[in-house]
């Protein structure tokens, strides 16, 4: 590990301690991993479905993203993550990648060995729980977002994809709910929400034009809280926070 | 195939409300838009909206004009009944 990774493993420590109390020794642990920093471009594929991982990650910088994709080529978006998440601990107990991993901006990983994971896990208990109480919080996000794609129109999609971004950036400490830069394109949010990127296009006008949203380019504002959580149908109990 | 198009004014309030109804043969086949100044590049292509056939996939991509759709469309439905 090089001079300056115990800030950017900080993060995942961040990240876990809002799963499970981690005391001292539990954030050395983490902080001391030997892991392997590597800088990926957006687009660069991290896990690619049916591949065997050697390796778990945590994404310490950048936006990634979980996709399938049909035999056809079509693209489900079932996932993003932000900076403090891990993306594959699965890979510890499940030997197949069912799913592809990708970052949709440049992307920060922290690579860590399967066996280095599973000794922090065996070794620490508060880890193995936050860990734990993590992959479930993770659950309950994709039930939620198979409600979203099911169930919920159009307009109330993309403004619940929104209000969930928000509130994940503001409980990882990555800045005010009020205003952030989207790090995903027009398509990806089609992608994510089951639409085209001419829906989203029309979605976010359609929310700005409701005085909801304030957009310029990719710099979200939202201006009316209550009314978007009225109209996306968003309660965050489903992201745990509080846990 | 011969495909009948008709401009609709649509309700609608993204700003797109310049349509097209697709007919076959007198019967209703689709539905597609001209994009207006809000989706930047893309302003003045059509976007099939939807096609009430289910053995067609409506494309997430928007058409230069409406020859190209037609023919898209034409193309589809020949496949289909092949």
């Amino acid at each position: 590990m090089i001079i300056g990774e115990i800030e950017t493993l900080q993060r995942v420590v961040t990240n876990l301690e809002r799963f499970h109390t981690l005391g001292a020794a539990d954030r050395a642990a983490i902080e001391t991993l030997r892991v392997r920093i590597q800088q990926h471009s957006a687009h660069d594929m991290l896990v690619r479905e049916g591949n065997r991982p050697e390796c778990c990650s945590m994404l310490l910088e950048g936006y990634v993203c979980r996709h399938k994709v049909t035999a056809d080529g079509g693209r489900q978006i079932v996932s993003f993550h932000i900076p403090g998440d891990l993306l594959d601990v699965q890979h510890l107990e499940l030997e197949r990648a069912d799913h592809n991993v990708q970052a949709i901006t440049d992307a920060t990983i922290a690579w860590i060995s399967k066996g280095e994971m599973q000794s922090l896990l065996d070794g620490y208990p508060s880890v193995r729980r936050a860990v734990w109480r993590s992959a479930l919080v993770d659950a309950s996000i994709f039930r939620e977002w198979v409600l979203n794609v099911g169930r919920r129109d159009a307009l109330a999609r993309v403004a619940h994809m929104l209000c969930e971004f928000a509130a994940r950036r503001e409980a990882a400490g990555l800045g005010s709910p009020d205003r952030f830069e989207l790090p995903m394109t027009q398509e990806q949010i089609a992608d994510a929400t089951g639409l085209t990127s001419i829906h989203v296009n029309r979605m976010l006008r359609i929310l700005g034009q409701r005085g909801l949203i304030a957009r310029d380019k990719r710099d979200v504002h939202i201006v009316n809280w209550d009314g978007m959580r009225r109209l996306a149908d968003f309660d965050p109990a489903y992201l745990h926070l509080a846990a | 195939m011969s495909l009948e198009f008709k401009p609709v004014l649509l309700d609608v309030d993204s700003g797109d409300d310049r349509g097209m109804l697709i007919l076959h043969d007198g019967a209703l086949l689709g539905v597609a838009t001209k994009l207006g100044e809000i989706h930047g590049d893309l302003a003045g292509s059509w976007f099939l909206e939807t096609v009430f056939d289910p053995a067609i996939i409506v494309p997430h991509e928007p058409f230069a004009d409406i020859q190209a759709l037609h023919l898209w469309l034409t193309h589809q439905r020949e496949s289909i009944r092949r």
